[in-house]
């Protein structure tokens, strides 16, 4: 089981984590700043507006090219229509079939959508006037024999004769109302005064023959006679859905692109005026009011914001004046622009394609930075740590196995690990050597409470009494507890730190331990040595050797226990004497003495039960009883007096043969419950008084004291 | 580090697989569109109509799909014809063949031999192509494979347009009701009254060759009989010829019909004549006011059903090209076949019909008479295209619509047929006013003109010259 890595401060992960985010930072502020202060950016931001400028600029330079060279170049025609029109004999009808073939050729050549001849004709009713109209509605297609041609303005032979269907809109005369006679009027008005044709072309902006015509623009000149008189205007249209195919949209932008418009203002004014859009999306964006009002953006390249509009987005445009007429000539102040729109979007999508690159190289370089930290890290401290683990978990009696990392630093690492456990486990082990070598019975162990490993030394078991074949049912913590536990379960009384084992044997072990947080260290050592040979001084020293019975210190203290403990029951202190011995060890020799003792302490012995009797041999010849625990004081003297019958019945052999009973003095003090001052040494004496007067008076019998022995009265 | 190899490849494999397997909308990029070339003869309204619509469908369902519509205008019909030729026959200079073109069963069979055509079956669903009028789809069936090769989108036929406001006080003076329009022989009579009483033609045909297909059949004739092999051979009897000759040459002769302009609406415009047989397609061109000698007076238009011999054989041609689609790769063939469907989608149908007086081409307009409710709530300031569509509605239900079925050299004999009479009419009237001039009696010269030997004469070239053109 692996433990998961952790984030804390100071390891190796967070430190190469941190370190990795810290280059990265640095590596992004480098990038993004050279970028910026570079002026990369900036620099970008103006290639587009310049390229956006440009374009339309050349789109612009691209028409008036077409304008010049094509569309408006009618100088040619006009000498043979100046001719056509000079006949003072020739009706209207004649003038206009002289010159139907001239304003074929110049709709052909000019390549424009219509073509023109108006006469001015001030006696014709309504405002009409004579005009010879032609108009192809699809210039870019050549048809054979002029059958795409339609005749929009005059006579209807002139139609049959080539054959050219009428437009929707034919009449016979042009009718001029408020919304079309400029395109007759202006160039032809002006020209009163003494200013060349050329310089009083005049472009009538977008309008409508009709109400039911398409939208055109057109471009009027005056048409002189051969006598300098004039006599009414030439010119050409440009349908406006025609003009639309010279202003690509796709040339801004090739998608959604927001196309070019035709505006004009007038010299003063900042606002423009739409003339005409190419596109449906124009119709969507633009103020329904067809004003148009920009705010500068870069006076360099000439982009403006426009300002007003219909959409969320910022709109760019930039716009390019045509050149129509020429200095001071009237109609100068008619300003007319292509302007051409884009999105922010579009204009700037270099712009935005870095900003999003630096975008995606900054989130790239973060993501991959923090992952390979993340990763790193985790590759350099997975080792670390679970070579940590490994050592933790490793039981201390064993040697350690580390796994191999790969990483040429931790695998030194772990050997040294490896060899300093190796060192420790050694020495540890001569240690556990050493203490089997000096045979000291001593064992000692250790309890790592976190890991729950025990260790112990070798004669750890043996001496806390476990068999060879069992040591291996306490190896953890919880056994070894027990096994402690059911040791400490038995202290040895009167000693400190030593229990007894329960073993057949009586054996006992001295146990001392020590306790931490983590560890339990202890150390058991088999003390039934000690203890037997302690118990063997005590006994030496609390018994008569020769009988067996309590000296006469011990019997003092025994006496003393019992005094303080009694609280029932009757009690006496009797104190015997042997009568005769000196005569008998004299007689006998002391051997048999000897045994005479015994044989009298064996009588003595069985004046009462155990429990009811303590005796003790005060001196050689001297014994002291304490009978207690009675009912009666009779029940006592009943003992006693069964013992004088008893000595009389059963006889001693003596050496010499003869049959005697054993002659056994004795003196009775009663502990009475109620007197006070009764310590041992006041009772001793007062029994020895007793048995001074059986010695004296009453020799082989008893005698009990009273107050009235007065033995030295006597 | 082998299984992961392993599991990348799969993924990789699979990716692969799922990118192949895709449908043929997928074959489209919105972010690479492709162009699809169409060529066309659409000129005035209907070019403008149908330019709008392109415009439309290249703004939203060709922005979505990356499908640019790229038109080309020929202007008129023998133009494209000649364009579509040169570019299937890879002609020196000719342009590549474009992906769709407005196709007429005719010379849409003799490109069929030349260049591969691609069924409609191939990008259109049985269900799809059941929406479409059946008559109009059976145009493009002139393979033996009776698949569909040109999808109708907008049709016409003929009708018969009246100057109202000159025909009303004449019709009324000579109490005439407008049933004797109904037929070749009450528009024959009346067009003499007229000529007699105004020293006017009264009546024009816009198309020559219009007239003798649907007058042979009105009359039990037929012009052409094919053989399986689409070879035709001419077999219009003499009886029917001379109906022809009775009905046309003569009245044109004669001076009761009249055709000067370029349109027969042109001559009504002039106030050359009053009424005229014109396509349903040229109902936008009927004049809004007529101008004599610079004088002009604003007319109203009556339209009436294409006249007829006799009630019991009431047919009426159809026509109208269709559109094509030629074979090249499947994403140009898919973005073809994706602009077609959605300009014959019935918003698009209806608003290219309203505008140009066109029949549409789906069912359901007709089922439900779409077209009548939307003119009724929204008139159109062009009367005549209302009236005209009033008219062919009713005339759908009354009359057998016809088309001329393809054969090998079909386009060129039908010039012969449009050109042939006309030509001569062309020829006679100025050899007549030639020899008036040269004082003879005008009568005399008309009666050998429209005698039964010229007639046999006439016939025999006319027979011969199309018997040339169709070997």
């Amino acid at each position: 089981m692996t433990k998961k890595l952790q984030w804390h401060k100071r390891s190796i992960a967070s430190y190469f984590s941190l370190l990795t985010v810290i280059l990265i930072l640095v590596q992004i502020t480098v990038l993004t700043s050279l970028l910026i202060f570079g002026g990369v950016f900036k620099q970008t931001k103006m290639s587009s507006y310049q390229a956006f400028n440009d374009t339309v600029n050349n789109r612009r330079d691209y028409l008036q090219q077409e304008v010049r060279n094509r569309w408006t170049n009618l100088t040619p025609y006009l000498p043979e229509l100046s001719v056509a029109v000079s006949d003072p004999a020739s009706s209207t009808e004649e003038i206009f079939d002289q010159a139907s073939d001239t304003l074929i050729r110049i709709l052909r050549l000019t390549g424009t959508t219509g073509a023109y001849l108006i006469l001015d004709d001030p006696n014709l009713p309504d405002n009409q006037q004579p005009a010879l109209y032609f108009r192809d509605y699809d210039p870019l297609t050549d048809v054979k024999n002029n059958r795409d041609i339609h005749v929009v303005y005059g006579p209807a032979n002139i139609a049959s004769k080539y054959q050219l269907p009428l437009d929707a809109i034919w009449q016979y005369h042009l009718t001029l109302t408020d919304d079309n006679e400029k395109f007759f009027k202006m160039p032809f008005d002006y020209s009163k005064e003494d200013i060349g044709a050329k310089y009083l072309g005049y472009w009538h902006k977008p309008f409508q023959l009709t109400e039911e015509d398409t939208p055109i623009i057109t471009y009027s000149i005056p048409l002189k006679d051969i006598n300098n008189r004039v006599v009414g205007v030439v010119g050409i249209e440009l349908a406006v859905n025609y003009l639309t195919k010279f202003l690509p949209m796709t040339e801004l932008q090739t998608k959604d692109s927001l196309g070019y418009i035709i505006a004009n203002k007038n010299d003063e004014d900042e606002v423009y005026q739409t003339l005409f859009t190419t596109n449906n999306i124009q119709k969507r964006f633009l103020n329904p009011t067809n004003l148009l009002s920009f705010e500068n953006v870069d006076e360099d390249f000439q982009i403006f914001s426009l300002s007003n509009h219909q959409t969320q987005d910022t709109i760019y445009a930039t716009m390019a004046k045509f050149n129509l007429y020429e200095y001071n000539s009237p109609f100068q102040d008619e300003e007319w622009y292509i302007i051409g729109f884009m999105k922010s979007e579009h204009l700037l999508n270099y712009v935005f394609q870095i900003r999003n690159i630096l975008l995606l190289i900054i989130v790239t370089l973060l993501v991959s930075g923090v992952a390979s930290a993340v990763f790193i890290s985790r590759k350099m401290s997975k080792p670390v740590v679970s070579l940590a683990h490994q050592v933790v978990n490793n039981n201390r009696m064993e040697s350690l196995c580390l796994k191999k990392t790969g990483l040429q630093e931790l695998d030194d690492l772990s050997k040294a690990i490896i060899q300093t456990n190796q060192f420790m486990l050694d020495s540890a082990s001569r240690l556990s050597k050493i203490i089997d070598l000096v045979d000291l019975p001593i064992g000692a162990f250790e309890i790592d409470r976190q890991t729950n490993q025990v260790f112990v030394t070798g004669k750890f078991y043996k001496i806390l009494g476990v068999e060879d074949n069992d040591t291996q049912n306490f190896e953890t913590t919880e056994q070894l507890d027990a096994l402690l536990k059911k040791t400490l379960a038995r202290p040895e009384p009167d000693s400190n730190d030593i229990y007894k084992l329960t073993g057949k044997n009586d054996q006992w072990v001295r146990l001392k331990f020590s306790k931490s947080e983590s560890h339990i260290y202890g150390i058991v050592e088999d003390v039934t040595g000690e203890v037997l040979k302690l118990r063997k001084i005590k006994h030496d020293r609390d018994y008569d050797p020769l009988t067996k019975l309590f000296n006469r210190r011990s019997f003092q203290n025994h006496f003393e226990e019992w005094l303080d403990e009694k609280t029932q029951g009757v009690a006496a202190l009797i104190m015997f004497d042997l009568d005769f011995l000196k005569p008998i060890n004299d007689t006998y020799g002391h051997k048999w003495g000897d045994y005479y003792i015994i044989e009298a302490v064996n009588r003595l012995r069985n004046i009462a039960d155990e429990h009811q009797a303590l005796l003790s041999r005060r001196s050689g010849d001297e014994f002291i009883l304490l009978l207690h625990n009675f009912e009666h004081r009779d029940a006592i003297l009943h003992k006693i007096r069964t013992f004088y019958e008893q000595l009389d019945r059963e006889l001693l052999e003596f050496p010499s043969g003869e049959q005697r009973p054993i002659r056994i003095s004795a003196g009775l003090t009663w502990i009475d419950e109620t007197l006070s001052s009764k310590n041992y040494e006041q009772l001793l004496h007062h029994a020895d008084e007793a048995l001074y007067y059986s010695k004296q008076y009453n020799k082989g019998s008893f005698t009990e004291y009273t107050d009235q022995l007065n033995l030295f009265d006597d | 580090m082998y299984s992961k190899l392993v599991k990348w490849s799969c993924l990789f494999l699979l990716l692969f697989v799922l990118t192949a397997c895709t449908d043929q909308q997928k074959l489209l990029n919105p972010d690479k569109p492709i162009t699809v070339s169409l060529w066309h003869y659409y000129n005035g309204t209907i070019k403008e109509e149908f330019d709008t619509l392109v415009s439309e469908f290249n703004e939203t369902v060709g922005t979505e799909n990356g499908v640019i519509i790229e038109t080309q205008s020929y202007g008129e019909i023998p133009l494209l014809e000649t364009a579509l030729f040169e570019a299937a026959n890879e002609s020196v200079g000719s342009l590549p063949m474009p992906d769709i073109f407005a196709a007429y069963s005719d010379y849409a069979y003799q490109l069929a031999r030349k260049t591969d055509l691609v069924p409609l079956e191939n990008y259109f669903s049985d269900e799809e192509l059941a929406a479409y009028r059946t008559e109009f789809l059976k145009e493009g069936q002139f393979l033996a494979d009776g698949k569909s090769y040109i999808l109708p989108v907008a049709k016409s036929t003929e009708n018969l347009f009246i100057n109202k406001t000159d025909w009303e006080p004449f019709a009324y003076k000579h109490q005439l009701t407008n049933d004797v329009l109904q037929t070749w022989e009450g528009i024959y009579q009346v067009a003499e009254i007229y000529y007699k009483e105004t020293g006017k033609s009264f009546f024009s045909h816009d198309s020559f060759a219009n007239f003798i297909f649907t007058f042979s059949k009105q009359f039990g004739d037929q012009l052409f009989s094919i053989d399986k092999e689409g070879n035709a051979s001419f077999t219009l009897t003499e009886e029917g010829g001379k109906a022809i000759w009775d009905y046309l040459y003569r009245p044109y002769l004669y001076g009761y019909f009249k055709k000067e302009g370029r349109f027969s609406s042109d001559d009504a415009k002039t106030g050359e004549v009053i009424a005229f047989i014109s396509s349903t397609s040229g109902a936008g061109y009927f004049p809004k006011d007529v101008t004599i000698e610079q004088s002009t007076y604003e007319i109203e238009p009556l339209v009436l059903p294409y006249p007829y011999i006799h009630e019991d054989n009431q047919y009426v041609v159809q026509q109208g090209a269709g559109m094509s689609i030629t074979k090249s790769e499947e994403t140009h063939e898919y973005g073809a076949a994706l602009f077609l469907k959605w300009f014959t989608e019935i918003e698009q149908n209806m608003s290219l019909s309203i505008q140009t007086g066109y029949l549409p081409v789906k069912n359901e307009i007709y089922e439900n008479d779409l077209l009548i409710q939307e003119l009724e709530h929204n008139p159109l300031k062009n009367k005549a295209i209302t009236d005209s569509f009033i008219v062919t509605n009713q005339m759908l239900k009354n009359y057998t619509f016809f088309n001329n079925p393809p054969f090998s050299n079909s386009d060129l004999t039908r010039n012969v047929i449009e050109k042939h009479l006309y030509d001569k009419i062309i020829n006679d009237l100025e050899i007549l006013t030639l020899e008036v001039k040269n004082g003879r009696n005008r009568s005399d010269v008309l009666q050998e003109m429209i005698s039964d030997e010229q007639f046999s004469e006439w016939f025999t070239h006319f027979k011969e010259e199309i018997e040339s053109t169709l070997h």
